[in-house]
């Protein structure tokens, strides 16, 4: 009955079959080809160059296809497969609109300019030097002096922290507290460091106090067990920042001691390369690189341990001239084959590569000095250093500008752990000495982090450890986001296993600090549900009106705004240079979701759960967004987009008689959704381009041409296969052309085969030719194994500077966004439009 | 600076540009007692140049007799030049041995040794430098990369000479004859070339031991 209605408009949309519904939508949104009717000519003579235009400047892919439009014009510009990356419209628009802020800010600070100008002016590095010198006078003073002191400081503490204020009170506290800060910070030195730290902790210990003491809701019901949760995740953050200001507060920064002149009285070390899968060209650099560190050749032994019992490795190691070991079994992974090695070996010291870090020639000189200064030091650690980006580096694009994740525990953490002896061993780029490590039963097997439980066990026997801030060695970071997640997942759980089975806090033979240290490593590794209840605190009250904080809001701002204010100021102060401002935020909420079931199940039962073994080497071909990795993202990120919608009506209608509170939670949602996008932009794998990963160094080289001449050039970086040369002037060669390149290394010049396979302005890019094991280690000796191949590494990095780094966040944030949509759209269009047209291709 | 040909080859000046090669000079006019300082030269690199000159066998033979009479021969001509204070003079001479290079040798405040890359040039080592004589710097020549035994040798004569070695070997390097034969200045023509870098290195490191004889 309705088909002679339906068929004038069906006809009018080109709906072929009137009685699908299904083809009704369609035509809606796509018109069969057949149908499209010719434009008027004079409106194609304006619009056609116009279109082409737009087209170009937009990157349409094809400007035929509305789906091109508006991918382009809403989303990234895509890639063809060479040309620069090219921020959208969208982008632009979202970067200044995410700029307004901050520029807002600048302009509101801009009448303190002229005040900030003149502090600049002042020299502060005297009073710097008397805050120090204080410091020192009741650190290096008697014991009983030290002792008083600290009595003192404790009381002093518990009375300022728990004193209670009136609310323009505890706001004056934090206005004399933010000034006194802003001046003490530029002074240099540690002594106004602790100042800072003291501050830090006053502000936030009277936080944690007054809410443990007068805001919980303790009438049973929802509000009451979200408000636990969130006290909880509150104190533990609490307990990890006193925890990490005792640990990081004063970094020891080792210095290294000189060997005796006379080589007879250096001991022989034993060196150990474990691998287990990884294929030969990953270990070879590591195993010639060894061979190669300066050391008396008697009394420096090369031991590759193939737990994959491989007959290549094998032929390598007899045709390098190296140990080769093998067990009968693989039991206790990389602890067993390093336990293993040790009954067949019996030089007195060990040295461990794991078999991607390539150790410099300089690593035994720069770190025995130490064990024959001190008879008790049983290991000594040096920093893991990567030179290719790690998957955060690589999908944000901040390699080698902003601070990795291992930048901070490798920078900081370590060397503020020397102090209280308490440096523990990271597995690899580390020396260990024999007799201690035979004591204490070889490497640890019980946990699957055995490295930092070793050193636990060395430390309960009254051994010390060292740490060495030089990088002596360096490897390739992880390669997929899932790899890395699968690494740090292994860490926290095998950090909760020795919590549970070997607690540092308890058992015999540390010292009260090196309890702290190792509780502290430990429970760092905890963060993973506290974060998830951060990232959904808001949540309980936008979409249920629960009161998970029983207090004003602007009560609220008066305790936890000089919290969080304070403890920044003074972790930029302590870290900044290893680890920007938010960035703990960004690169925790990544990883929260995967590290909190295990630690869990860790902390329950330390027994459960296996080894696995993280792969490198790889390569990601092509950009894909990892869905199965971001899913709980995705969730997370749809929950506070939700909350942030229930804001509006909650401010307007159903809350209007707290709107303080309405906007704290709207706040805090919306800083959730910033450090989730930044967590999606993580997930958003890029595309590498190389296999070998280029490092960047600038040493002369020389270029030896097929027709005689010789030209002197520079390098600009080097691979295991191959280098980019700096040649200035045009020397007439063009890809395919077969060259020497001659690299010195002190008196010797080493030069290798090698082909252009690019030339263009002025620049070079060589690819060796096969080469022999002698030319091999050569390149390695004169690349990778030089003495100061990492020295400069941190050169170009930028300062911590909080609102800047904020920024940055922020716009991370927006990208994880934009490439969320993007990927969706993708998605979108694979499935709906395409099939659509093939419909209608069908339908012709 | 001034360069002083006292090779009989007669060739320093096609690599310094001045072609043809003089006829006339040090040895042809001074073994007949002429005024051989009017046969000083400057190229357009403003380096002054002193002659070989072109002498015939019989000429030679009485050249040769006579630098054996006078061994200071050479050190009374240059010292009745009237050069400015800090002028470096450079006097090139044939191979050891040879009265030629003896006579060098006595003039000069400093003496430079040449030597190849390879087991020969490391045994001729000991005719270098009697004892008592003038201070004496090597340097190595026609460095190929691709000869496996010069990094070996290398690390031999540095572990024998130490830092009377030239930090700097001069490499083997087409852009030499190349640029002779184009008649223009090695730096000129290569400014690329790793031979014209390693003789700028040389330059100032034999600079430098010039300055510490002062």
């Amino acid at each position: 009955m309705l088909r002679p209605l339906l068929l004038r408009p069906a006809r009018a949309l080109g709906v072929e079959n009137p009685g699908d519904p299904g083809l009704w939508l369609k035509r809606l949104f796509v018109l069969p080809p057949a149908e499209s009717r010719p434009w008027p000519r004079w409106l194609l003579r304006i619009l056609q160059p116009l279109i082409a235009l737009m087209a170009r400047e937009l990157q349409v892919r094809d400007p035929r296809r509305l789906g091109d439009w508006l991918y382009a014009l809403v989303l990234v510009a895509p890639l063809a497969p060479d040309a620069q990356r090219r921020p959208s419209i969208l982008m632009e628009v979202g970067r200044s609109l995410l700029g307004l802020p901050l520029r807002l800010l600048r302009l509101l600070m801009a009448p303190l300019r002229p005040l900030q100008r003149r502090f600049e002016r002042i020299d502060f590095s005297a009073a710097g030097r008397r805050v120090d010198a204080a410091a020192n006078a009741f650190a290096l003073g008697s014991p009983l002096m030290t002792r008083l002191a600290v009595i003192a400081a404790g009381v002093l503490l518990l009375v300022t922290a728990t004193t209670p204020l009136g609310l323009h009170q505890q706001f004056m506290m934090f206005g004399i507290m933010w000034a006194a800060t802003l001046l003490i910070r530029r002074l240099p030195g540690n002594g106004p460091t602790l100042l800072m730290l003291a501050f830090s902790l006053i502000a936030s210990s009277r936080y944690i106090w007054w809410r443990l003491t007068q805001t919980l809701d303790l009438d049973p019901g929802a509000d009451m067990i979200l408000g636990l949760g969130l006290i909880a995740a509150e104190t533990y953050t609490w307990l990890i920042l006193v925890l990490g200001y005792v640990q990081n507060a004063w970094p020891l920064k080792r210095p290294t001691v000189p060997l005796p002149a006379d080589t007879s009285l250096w001991p022989t070390v034993d060196v150990y390369i474990p691998s287990y899968n990884e294929p030969l060209k990953v270990v070879k650099p590591t195993v010639l690189a060894a061979m190669s560190m300066d050391w008396p050749r008697d009394k420096l032994r090369i031991h590759l341990l193939d737990d994959g019992r491989r007959d290549e490795f094998r032929r390598f190691a007899a045709q390098a001239g190296i140990h080769y070991i093998v067990r009968p079994d693989n039991a206790h992974a990389k602890a067993g084959n390093l336990n293993h090695a040790m009954k067949v070996t019996n030089g007195d010291f060990i040295a461990i590569f794991d078999c991607d870090h390539i150790p410099v020639r300089s690593f035994l000189q720069t770190t025995m000095g130490w064990f024959l200064k001190d008879p008790k030091c049983a290991m000594l650690q040096t920093p893991h250093h990567f030179f290719s980006p790690d998957p955060f580096e690589r999908n944000l694009g901040t390699f080698r500008r902003v601070p990795n994740e291992g930048s901070l525990f490798y920078g900081l953490v370590q060397d503020g752990n020397d102090l209280w002896n308490a440096a523990f061993f990271c597995g690899s780029c580390a020396i260990l000495r024999r007799g201690p490590l035979m004591e204490v039963g070889g490497i640890a097997v019980e946990t699957v982090t055995e490295d930092a439980h070793t050193a636990l066990k060395l430390h309960r026997r009254g051994y010390n450890t060292a740490y060495i801030k030089l990088t002596q060695a360096a490897g390739l970071a992880t390669e997929s986001l899932s790899s890395h997640i699968g690494q740090r997942i292994r860490w926290a759980r095998g950090m909760a296993q020795i919590f549970r089975t070997d607690n540092p806090l308890l058992g015999r033979g540390l010292k009260l600090f090196q309890r702290l240290c190792y509780a502290n490593a430990m429970l760092h590794f905890f963060y993973g549900l506290p974060r998830l209840v951060f990232l959904t605190a808001p949540l309980g009250y936008l979409y249920f009106e629960l009161h998970v904080i029983n207090a004003a809001a602007t009560t609220l701002a008066a305790y936890v705004l000089p919290h969080l204010v304070q403890s920044s100021l003074a972790n930029s102060r302590i870290q900044g240079q290893y680890r920007h401002s938010f960035w703990a935020e960004a690169y925790e909420s990544v990883l929260a979701w995967y590290i909190a079931l295990p630690t869990t199940i860790a902390m329950l039962n330390p027994k459960a759960g296996s080894f696995n073994v993280t792969a490198k080497g790889g390569l990601i071909e092509r950009d894909y967004f990892d869905w199965s990795i971001s899913l709980p993202y995705v969730a997370l990120v749809a929950l506070n987009l939700g909350g942030v919608a229930l804001a509006i009506p909650r401010l307007l209608v159903w809350n209007a008689h707290e709107p303080a509170t309405v906007l704290m939670n709207l706040a805090w949602a919306v800083y959730n959704l910033v450090m989730l996008g930044a967590a999606l932009g993580v997930a958003a794998e890029s595309r590498q381009v190389r296999v070998a990963h280029r490092v960047p160094m600038r040493v002369p080289a020389t270029l030896y041409l097929p027709d005689g001449r010789v030209a002197r050039t520079e390098t600009e970086d080097y691979s295991t296969q191959g280098l980019g040369v700096v040649v200035g002037a045009d020397l007439g060669l063009s890809p395919g052309v077969h060259v020497r390149v001659g690299l010195s290394r002190g008196d010797q010049e080493c030069s290798f085969p090698a082909r252009v396979v690019v030339a263009r302005g002025g620049r070079l890019g060589l690819h060796f030719d096969t080469m022999s094991l002698e030319d091999e280690r050569n390149l390695i000796q004169c690349t990778f194994g030089r003495a100061d191949a990492w020295l400069d590494w941190t050169e170009e990095q930028q300062s911590d500077r909080p609102l800047v780094s904020l920024g940055e966040v922020l716009s991370f944030g927006a990208k994880g966004y934009l490439r969320l949509a993007q990927d969706l759209y993708t998605r979108f269009e694979s499935r709906w439009l395409r099939r659509g047209r093939r419909e209608a291709g069908i339908a012709n | 600076m001034l360069a002083v040909d006292f090779d009989p080859q007669n060739s320093l000046a096609l690599k310094l540009g001045i072609v043809p090669a003089p006829a006339e000079g040090l040895a042809s006019r001074g073994l007949l007692g002429g005024d051989w300082q009017a046969t000083a030269r400057t190229n357009s690199d403003r380096i002054q140049f002193l002659p070989f000159g072109r002498l015939d066998r019989d000429g030679l033979r009485r050249f040769e007799a006579l630098l054996a009479e006078q061994p200071r021969w050479l050190a009374q001509r240059l010292g009745a030049l009237d050069l400015p204070a800090d002028t470096a003079v450079l006097i090139d001479t044939p191979r050891l041995p040879s009265v030629y290079a003896d006579q060098a040798i006595t003039a000069a405040g400093l003496q430079l040794a040449i030597l190849r890359a390879d087991a020969a040039s490391y045994a001729a080592l000991r005719m270098f430098g009697a004892p008592g004589s003038t201070p004496l710097l090597y340097v190595l020549n026609k460095v190929e990369a691709t000869h496996r035994l010069q990094n070996d040798v290398r690390a031999l004569l540095r572990q024998d000479l130490g830092e009377r070695l030239a930090p700097y070997p001069v490499h083997r390097d087409e852009s030499v004859p190349e640029a002779e034969a184009a008649n223009r200045s090695l730096i000129d023509y290569a400014v690329h070339s790793q031979a014209a870098y390693d003789l700028q290195g040389l330059g100032s490191w034999l600079h430098a031991a010039l300055a510490r004889l002062d």
